[in-house]
């Protein structure tokens, strides 16, 4: 029975200690983007990540584009879900007039039937919010579509971060970047 | 001479000193490639502080014959590459003294100062002649590098030139380094880019030889291929994804230098094939400078550069 008990606490302990230690790894690594890599390094990679973002805008305003044979369309939509963290990360409605947010896949299923876009993408916005794994940045994105025009300014977290990557046989972690939410400012 | 053929000299003048940087380039505007024109873009920034685009170039550089003279700020930028203050300096013509009425005396007086100037400019030569170092006068590019099946002549800048006597590990030549090597004594050289297979040639002295010797490089179809695959656009996207599939190496590692070198950026088969698949604009500032075959010939490892 005493032995028992000994064995509950001792495993309550290491419980403790393991969450602890993992709060405590976190926390260390909470300022490791700016710790591991060098001031110039870091905003040469923050300032990489802003082709991400074009690509992304590259690709949706492709997709309004008529008479897109169905398995082009595919391809870019597959494209352009690479770039994000998951399908259900919410982006901009690039299709409605007013300002919301909702799923980039389904945007990609409401781009489908719009009319097509004229998409610009301004200047990065930049913002001194990095953390562990992700920063945030800023910009304008205008949209052009049947002679109206509209602008959505938005912020967005892109996260970057070590992955597994694949190569092949072998595997290695390599610092990898996935866009995150969309917030409008 | 009119303000279109001054235009045409001033294209002249501007591969003259294009060539001065990048020796190897032996073309006209025609053969000017992509590459060149990125290389020239750049040299114009780092000389003339200015930034001329692409499709510039393409509009008044490349076409033998021109319609119409671009603006004159973008002739200054030109000019001042070519070493003259401005398109007005460089189109400057003196008057002639047949084309002017002159008085005998005035004749006479320009009558003497021509000798005068003749005389000074023979004994300037005669001076400039037993002074110069002979080995000065060679202007001779020490050779022409050219693609062994359509002979079309290889972007200098897709070329490391090696001198093969050295150990391994040692730096590329440079055009001077080369130039000096090669004027008195013949070179073996190991010729090494991500397009060609690696060539080991033996270079005869600029010395012994009336023209310079021309070194065939036998591409790597599967290099080119990529090559042109970053230039490309959307149109036979599934042709391309296809080749792709079959030229790259299940272990294929790609990886992108970011602008300065501060950082990389990796990309698998699946990946790459992706990007390459859907050609965004931001693949026209990509570099292939460094490939690695599988012994079948595959492409296991890229390195590129970004600009």
């Amino acid at each position: 029975m005493r032995s028992g008990i000994v064995y509950i606490v001792f495993l309550w302990c290491a419980s403790v200690w393991s969450q602890a230690a993992t709060e405590s790894m976190k926390t260390t690594n909470e300022q490791s983007l700016k710790q591991v890599f060098a001031a110039p390094v870091l905003q040469a990679y923050q300032e990489n990540s802003d082709i991400k973002i074009q690509e992304l805008f590259f690709y949706l305003q492709q997709l309004t584009q008529p008479g897109l044979e169905p398995s082009l369309r595919h391809e870019m939509e597959t494209a352009c879900l690479a770039l994000f963290v998951n399908e259900e990360t919410l982006v901009v409605d690039l299709t409605s007039p007013t300002p919301t947010l909702l799923p980039i896949a389904t945007l990609l299923q409401k781009l489908a039937q719009s009319a097509p876009i004229q998409i610009t993408v301004s200047e990065r916005v930049k913002y001194n919010t990095v953390t562990y794994r992700s920063w945030t940045c800023g910009y304008t994105i205008g949209c052009v579509q049947n002679g109206s025009s509209r602008e959505y300014a938005i912020s967005q977290i892109v996260f970057f971060q070590l992955l597994p990557q694949q190569f092949g046989a072998h595997q290695q972690q390599t610092y990898q970047y996935r866009l995150g939410a969309m917030e409008l400012r | 001479m009119n303000e279109m053929q001054h235009f045409q000299e001033l294209k002249r003048r501007v591969l003259e000193r294009y060539r001065q940087d990048y020796p190897y380039f032996q073309g006209d505007w025609k053969t000017f490639s992509s590459q060149d024109i990125l290389n020239l873009i750049a040299l114009l920034e780092r000389e003339c502080k200015e930034t001329v685009s692409e499709k510039w170039i393409y509009t008044h550089l490349k076409p033998e014959t021109n319609t119409k003279l671009p603006r004159k700020n973008m002739l200054h930028v030109l000019c001042r590459f070519v070493g003259v203050s401005g398109w007005d300096e460089f189109i400057f013509e003196p008057v002639t003294i047949g084309s002017t009425v002159v008085s005998k005396e005035e004749t006479k007086r320009s009558k003497r100062g021509y000798l005068w100037g003749i005389g000074m400019g023979v004994l300037l030569l005669a001076v400039a002649y037993f002074l110069w170092p002979e080995k000065k006068v060679t202007k001779m590019p020490p050779i022409k590098l050219q693609n062994q099946y359509t002979q079309e002549a290889v972007d200098s800048s897709e070329v490391q030139v090696y001198d093969a006597t050295q150990t391994v590990g040692a730096q590329p030549l440079t055009p001077q380094q080369f130039e000096e090597k090669v004027r008195e004594k013949p070179l073996t050289v190991f010729v090494k880019s991500p397009f060609y297979k690696d060539t080991i040639v033996q270079i005869p002295p600029t010395s012994s030889v009336q023209s310079p010797p021309v070194v065939a490089l036998q591409p790597d179809d599967y290099a080119m291929m990529v090559k042109a695959f970053l230039k490309a656009d959307i149109t036979d996207w599934q042709k391309r994804k296809t080749q792709l599939q079959q030229i790259l190496s299940e272990d294929l590692e790609v990886m992108v230098m970011l602008k300065g070198g501060l950082g990389a950026e990796f990309y698998n088969k699946a990946q790459f094939v992706q990007k390459l698949t859907i050609p965004t604009p931001v693949l026209k500032r990509w570099e292939i400078v460094d490939i690695k075959n599988e012994p079948d010939g595959k492409l296991k490892v890229i390195r590129i550069k970004q600009e």
